[in-house]
Formats: structure tokens, sequence, C-alpha cells
């Protein structure tokens, strides 16, 4: 029996070794693809978490119980956005809620120049992004100040581009650039980094 | 004598009637919501042509680099291109136009002129698909109806209806005219309308092909009009569709249908292979790849007969006719041994020839022109429309550079010495030259000031000395510049009026050590029934004369007033506010300012260096930190210390952290009534609301209270006091 299938073997090992070869593309190629996409879903970490809110996961009840009572509510789209108290006398933080799953989508925190506060602290823990950019239409000046996202770590920041101050530092919920770019910054054109 | 009438009745006999011809712009279909939505998208544009009274006003630059890039014609007639884009913003299409056109008594040149509208107006078109086809709605699917008037007056007469354009040709000259009957619109709205339309115009006209058909254009008038008018028609036939071409099997192709295609056919044999070489490698590579055969002709074969069959399969008589006549005449090619040298149009062609001499009897010529020649020659025009330029150079669109002060006067301003001067005694003589721009001025009244900076008046102290006035070259002498407004009754524009003085800078241990002296010489006049004012200036720099670290860039290419003015600008903010231009300077390097002569709605521009999205250049502006244009440059010095100021602060927002201050600074607003722009943040950055507060606290515009600016009366502190007090306080130090 063994004979025989050494016999098989031999006569037909070129048929065989071609099998074999698209066997293994097969395996290489495809199915490991499918395995790479779920890992990296796994990688994408679940929890933003700014003053004791979860992106993704807190509800508008939950942002209540801990900031207290929003200074205004107003509608944008599909999200409720609550308005709280920064910092900056000027500017509000927004906390903004999706209205059909009733959890906190996106944190717009803002900066005060008293606070320091540059854009170092992003950098330091996440390196720099290549992801930059501006909103086009009437300019009349260079920007200054470029919006930097780090899609897969859940944040990003409007920064000067060459202090690094910072006027706003965003928390989502981690997610790919092009989703991030088509809901949250829809007239926003990416920059060049070399040129900025 | 003097023609103060309108241009388009200075050719004119008044004793004898003239044509002119009316044009109707009438809706077909009744108004709807969807013909309301479309008015909607689309009035942007209407409402532009409005607020400028349906002229375009592109300056020489705009239209230099148009005709560079070969996207209009060289000899242009700006008539002709406004013309078509009002017709245009009325949603009238070039078929429309052409048919109607067509069907007046008109001369071989007047027949050229409306082409070259129409031809205009198919570039629109083209150019701007979508925004055409909301036109064409919003104005309910418009026909053009052109009724022949006369007029007893020299004057071309007013439309009296809102959808109608009269128009008019200059005797034999066939230079057209037009009016739209639009309002005089006039002032800030009308500059922003205008920088708008140009903006749109040119942009359209960027977006419309490309170079390669200027060689048409230089063939001559007569190839020229051929050309244009074989573009024109060809969209016709392509409007016209299957219906027209079947209705015109068994018959001769007459009309506009024929003689495009006529022009076609030897149009498309002598310039299609140059002119798509690149495109036919393409296609050779491709089809080399597809049938595996190196030889263009077996290709063809192979295309042809695979397309003939698919077509038989399919029932596409068409497809049949079409790939049949490629396949079998490009196998007559084969056969013949015939080489094809010209491209795939050429081999089309013969093997449309082939075809027919192989295939043709006398009773089917007539079914199988229709079939084949017309829609191969419609499908390769529109082929060359599509994938070429459209528009063809020839030279001189004669309308003024944009600027200057007034429309009525110039007022040109000389020093002798200029420029850099060391610090010593100097006598420095001052020529004016007063020139009367459209009529004459009377009732003139002069002014003369000087200035020194640091600051210090200089109009009385040194005096002025030995002037002199007069028309050409003989000059006289006078006590003041008031012995000459009563001597001279009136400038002509013929006939300038030149005046000279000189100043004598001195002083113990000279006075005017390291500062600038700025002489700015004010004529003000009457002029068709209004009043008029312009001003002219000269700078000069003794020593080390403050600047800044502001840098002329190309000083050559400064309008001698605007540099003057501007210098005067940088050396009023350097010496009274030194604390701001600390700031602004404090990275080391120095700020290229650029003079751009583009007319556009704002002042200036903080370019850095010519980033892209950033304003409107007609210049290379890699060079330039900051540019100006003329608005903020020819007028008082105080506007062109606030647009300084202005721009310096987005240099200052580039270079430091002092935005972030501003930005968190208590009560302080984004919204200013003087600038627009500041009414929104791009990118959650209010920049214009930064620079906008520093530039008031210098300087406020002379806008300042205009209408739809800020109240009558108001102050900057009174309206903005948190403003106010971070520009005093944290960026002027004062």
């Amino acid at each position: 029996m063994l004979q025989k299938l050494l016999a098989f073997i031999k006569k037909n090992k070129l048929v065989l070794l071609i099998i074999l070869a698209v066997v293994l593309y097969v395996i290489t190629k495809f199915i490991p693809e499918e395995k790479v996409e779920n890992k990296q879903e796994t990688q994408i970490p679940q929890a933003v978490i700014w003053n004791s809110i979860t992106l993704g996961q807190s509800t508008s009840e939950n942002v209540i119980e801990k900031l207290g009572q929003p200074l205004k509510t107003t509608e944008q789209e599909t999200n409720k956005v609550l308005n709280y108290k920064s910092k900056n006398p000027n500017i509000d933080n927004q906390v903004f809620v999706d209205n059909n799953e009733n959890k906190v989508v996106l944190i717009k925190e803002a900066i005060a120049s008293n606070e320091e506060r540059n854009a170092k602290e992003v950098i330091d823990k996440f390196g720099v992004s290549s992801n930059i950019f501006f909103e086009s239409g009437d300019l009349y000046s260079a920007p200054s100040y470029y919006f930097y996202v780090y899609p897969s770590e859940g944040i990003a920041y409007i920064g000067h581009v060459t202090t690094g101050d910072l006027l706003e530092v965003w928390y989502f919920k981690p997610t790919t650039l092009e989703e991030f770019k088509n809901i949250w910054i829809p007239g926003f054109q990416q920059a060049d980094p070399k040129n900025l | 004598m003097e023609n103060n009438k309108p241009l388009q009745t200075k050719t004119f006999s008044p004793a004898t009637a003239f044509i002119y011809y009316k044009i109707f712009i009438e809706p077909t279909i009744s108004p709807s919501p969807a013909t309301q939505k479309a008015s909607e998208k689309s009035k942007w544009l209407p409402e532009l042509l409005t607020q400028t009274n349906g002229k375009l006003n592109l300056n020489q630059l705009e239209i230099q680099k148009l005709k560079d890039a070969g996207k209009i014609p060289q000899n242009i007639n700006p008539q002709e291109f406004e013309l078509a884009l009002n017709l245009f913003t009325k949603g009238a299409q070039a078929d429309e136009w052409l048919t109607a056109s067509d069907k007046l008594n008109l001369n071989e040149a007047e027949k050229e002129s409306t082409a070259k509208v129409a031809q205009h107006l198919l570039t629109l078109s083209d150019a701007e698909e979508e925004l055409n086809k909301k036109l064409y709605f919003a104005n309910q699917e418009p026909r053009v109806e052109i009724v022949q008037a006369t007029s007893t007056t020299p004057l071309l007469p007013p439309p009296q209806q809102v959808n109608q354009i009269n128009m008019s040709f200059h005797d034999n000259t066939t230079t057209m005219v037009f009016q739209t009957g639009i309002e005089k619109a006039k002032g800030l709205v009308f500059d922003k309308a205008q920088a708008k339309l140009n903006n749109f115009v040119t942009g359209a006209l960027e977006k419309s092909g490309n170079k390669v058909l200027q060689q048409i254009g230089s063939k001559g008038l007569k190839t020229f009009a051929k050309s244009t008018f074989t573009k024109v028609a060809a969209k016709v036939a392509a409007k016209l569709g299957a219906k027209a071409i079947a209705a015109a099997i068994g018959t001769t192709v007459g009309g506009p249908l024929g003689t495009a295609i006529g022009y076609a056919a030897g149009w498309l044999l002598e310039k299609a292979g140059k002119l798509l070489k690149p495109i036919f490698n393409g296609i050779k590579k491709l089809l080399s790849f597809i049938t595996g055969e190196k030889d263009f002709r077996k290709q063809l074969a192979y295309l042809g007969l695979t397309g003939m069959v698919i077509g038989l399969g399919l029932g596409s008589m068409p497809l049949i006719a079409i790939s049949g006549a490629v396949g079998l005449g490009s196998l007559a090619l084969i056969t013949s041994g015939a080489v094809v040298a010209t491209g795939i149009f050429a081999s089309v062609s013969a093997a449309l020839a082939a075809f027919f001499s192989i295939t043709i009897g006398a009773f089917l010529a007539p079914l199988l022109i229709a079939l084949v020649v017309i829609p191969v020659s419609i499908a390769l025009i529109l082929f060359i429309i599509n994938s070429s330029a459209f528009v063809v150079p020839y030279g001189g669109y004669d309308i003024p550079i944009a600027g200057g002060e007034s429309a009525y006067i110039r007022v040109e301003k000389e020093a002798n010495p200029s420029g850099n001067l060391p610090n010593s005694r100097r006598t420095i003589t001052y020529t004016i030259t007063i020139t009367a721009l459209r009529a004459s001025l009377t009732n003139l009244r002069f002014e003369e000031t000087c200035r020194v900076i640091p600051q210090r008046d200089c109009t009385n102290n040194p005096p002025v000395q030995n002037i002199q006035a007069g028309v050409g070259a003989t000059l006289q002498a006078y006590n003041s510049f008031d012995e000459i407004e009563q001597s001279i009754g009136q400038i002509s524009p013929a006939n300038p009026l030149t005046i000279t003085y000189t100043r004598e800078f001195n002083g113990g241990t000279f006075d005017y050590a390291d500062s600038r002296v700025t002489d700015r010489f004010t004529v003000s006049a009457d002029v068709e029934g209004n009043q008029s004012t312009s001003s002219g200036s000269a700078s000069i720099c003794f020593g080390n004369c403050p600047t800044g670290c502001y840098e002329v860039v190309n000083e050559e290419s400064w309008p001698a007033n605007y540099l003057a003015t501007f210098n005067d600008a940088a050396g009023e903010l350097v010496s009274s506010h030194p604390l701001y231009i600390d700031k602004v300077c404090s990275d080391g390097n120095t700020i290229p300012v650029c003079y751009d002569p583009i007319r556009v709605g704002y002042w200036g521009c903080h370019g850095h260096f010519g980033r892209p999205g950033v304003c409107n250049f007609s210049i290379d502006h890699t060079q330039c930190d900051i540019t100006l244009y003329s608005g903020g440059l020819d007028g008082a010095t105080s506007d062109a210390v606030y647009i300084l100021a202005h721009e310096s602060a987005h240099h200052l927002d580039r270079i430091s952290g002092y935005y972030s201050d501003f930005n968190s600074y208590p009560g302080r607003v984004i919204s200013l009534c003087s600038y627009s722009a500041t009414s929104s943040c791009p990118g959650g950055h209010c920049g214009e609301s930064f620079a906008e507060t520093i530039a008031l606290y210098s300087e406020l515009p002379s806008f300042w209270s205009s209408p739809g600016r800020c109240p009558a009366g108001s102050t900057y502190q009174g309206l903005y006091p948190a403003n106010y007090e971070f520009a005093r306080d944290i960026i002027y130090e004062e």
C-alpha cells in the first residue's frame, strides 16, 4: 500500500508539487489575511477614558453623574452635545452623545493658555502623527494651527505648527482614519507634513 | 474735442438709424419646485453678475496667465466673452445661441463674432457642466430668440426686460457691444463681487482644455473661424442626437451640421495625428497587449471585426457599421500595404474610405453615410474636444490693470534723488505728473504733505521751493500750489500737467538722520459730474531709516506710489508701535513683502511662502511671507498701516503662541464688524479675528463705518473692549 503510494507520489511528483505550492500559496496569502484582520480588530484599544467617562461606553446619564448638569445641551445631527465649563473662559468642553445608542462618541476638551499644555504630551505617548489636517476654504492666511489625528489611539488635537501649543484635545472611540475623517472632520483637507 | 459718451455710441452718426439686436432668453417650461431648487443652488452667479453690472474685469496678469496657458485667445474681444458669460448665466445654451444667430442676416465678420460668443459659451458650459445644467433648469430650459431692431438714436437702447440683452456691431468693424440693463453697481460690494466673478471665470477657463489647439489659432483668422465654428457645430450635432441624424438619411447633410462635418473631416486628417500622438501611443500599447499583435493595422482589424461580430450578435447597427468599417478598412490597408502614418484617425478615415470602396452600392450610399460617416465624425470630433483644448489663442484682452484710487485721475510722483540716501544735507526735487484718464478735470485742488518717520510733520519745514508747472516741456514758475490751481483751468486727457518743486533737507546736525521722509501730493477735481481724488507719493530713506524686519520683494514691480505708501506704513508701525514690531520680528528673520497686482476683494494675504490653498495670486509668491494688493495701498497711509498690521499679526501667530493667549482672553469677541471673515474659525483657529484684533488697534481702516460694516461714530474700544485691551496690553504693550 505504502509502496503504491510512494510510487504514485514519485510518478506524479511534479503535479503534487504544484498542488502543494498552490495550497501553500492559498494558506499564506488568503487564510492568514482573515486572521490578521481579526487580530487587528482585537488590537484596537477599547477604552479611551477622560474624566472617568469611557468613550463608546458611557451614557449621557453616566456623564451627568460624573460631571454634573451641563451648562447647556444642544442637538448636532445625530448627537446630543453637553457643554461643561473648561479652564478656557471663552470655550466650553463638549461631550457628544450618540442619540441612537446613548453612548459618548466624542469629547472636545478646550485648553486655556495658562494651562501651558503642549502637543508634546501626546507626542511623547503616541509618537508624531502623520495624519495632519486643516480646514480648507476661503483662507487668507497660512494655517498656524493644524489638526493632528491618532485614529487608533482615540485622540486628536489642534496644535500650533511650531510651538505645539494646544487649543483643543479630542477623545473618541478608536477607529480608522477614514471613519474619523468622514464623521468628525468631513470638510478638512490632509496636509503635507513636509509643507506645513 | 472730448468724447464723454459711452463707448458704444462713439462710432455712430446721431442722424443715422442703426441696426441692433434684441436677444431674448425665454423660458420654455413653467416654474416648479424643481426649477426653484435649481435656482437656489445656482443663483450666486446671477447675483455676482448683477453686482458687477454684467461685466468682467480681469487684470492684465490674469489675462496673460490665461493666454500663456492657452486658455483664452490672444486677441479675444472682451465684449464677446462677457456676452457669453451673461448668456451662460441666463441658462442659454451654445447650440440655441448658434441656431438663433444663424437666422440673422449678418455679414461674415458678424457671423464670426457670434460664433466666437458660442465658442466662449461652450467653453463655460463645458468647464462648468453641473452649474450649466442648474442654470438651464433654473431659467426654465430657455430658448434663445434674436430679433433685429432699429434705433433712431446713436445709443444702443437698454433692454426692456430682465431676460433680454441688446447687442449691436460697430459699423463695419463688427466690434460687438451689448447691454444687459443691469443697474450700475459700485463700491465694496462691486469690488468683492468682481473678485469672486474673476475667480469663477479664471477657474472655469483653467479647467477647460489645454494648449494643443493653439496652433489652429495661429493659422489665421479664416482657419480659426472654421475651427471655432466646427467645435460649436459639433456640439450642436451632438445635441441634435440620433433623430436628427436619422432625418438626414438620403439627403445632403447641410447647414451647421454639414459644414461642421466638412470642416471636421479636413481638420481631423490634418491635425489629429500630431495632436493626439501621446494618446495614440497609449492606445497602441493597450491594443498590442489585448490583441497580441504589434502591427497597429492588424490590431485594428482584429478589434474592428470582433466589434462587428459582437454588433451583429447584439443587433447594434452603429456598432456593426463602425466596427466593420474599422476592421475591413484596416484589412484593406494591410493588404494594400499602406502605411498608417498619422494615427488612429487617419486610419479610421482610410478605413472608412476603403470600406465604402469595397462594399457600397450606389443606392446604399446615403444610408451608410448617415449611419457611418456622421456618427464616426461626431464621435471623433467630440473625442477631440473632450481630450484637447477648446480655446484658441490670439491677441489682446485690452482691459486696463485694476487698481489705483481713481478711475479719472492718475497722479505720479517721483523724487530725485530717490531711494536710500546717506545721512547728509540734500535737496530733493519732486516731479508730479497729473493725467486725466477719461475726461477733462476741472475745479482743481492740490494738497501737498510731508511726513518724517520717526514721527514728525515736514509739510512746512523744510519749505517747498522752486515751484514750477506747465503742460508739455515748458514750465512756468509759481509761488504756491494755490496759484497753479487758479491759473490752470482744466487738465485734458491729451495734456497732462507737470508740477515740480524742491525741498532742502538739512538742519543743524542733519535733522533727518536715520529717518524716512514721505512726500504726498493729492489732487481733487470735478470730472463727469463727480468729484474725484487721487494722490501720489515718493519716499526717501536717510541712513538707517526704520523698516523693522520688512523687506520689499521685487521692488521694481511695485508701482512707485504703492511702494512709497508701504514704506510710509512700515515706518509708521515701526516707530509708533515698536514693541509690537519687536514681537513680529522676534524670530530673527526678515519678512519678505510682495505686491500682487491681481484684482481681489481683500487687501493683503499672509501666504507664508506659498502655502497652498491660501488667497489668490498672480505672481510667484513662494518668496513672499506677506502679499499686499492694491486696495490697501492706493489710499491713505492709515489703510496701509492697518493692513500691514493685520498681515503682520498673522505672521506673529505663525511664529509664536500669542494666539493661544487671545483664545483664552476673557471676553474677547471673535466676529468683528470690520471684517466678515472673522465670523468663521477654520479648523478651530480664529486667525482672522486675532489679526483683526491687533490691526484695529493700530488704525481703523477707511471702510470702518461703511454700510454693512461697523456703526457710524463707533470706536474700536467702545465696541470690543476686551479685544482692544488684549491688543493694547498683550501685543502692543502701550
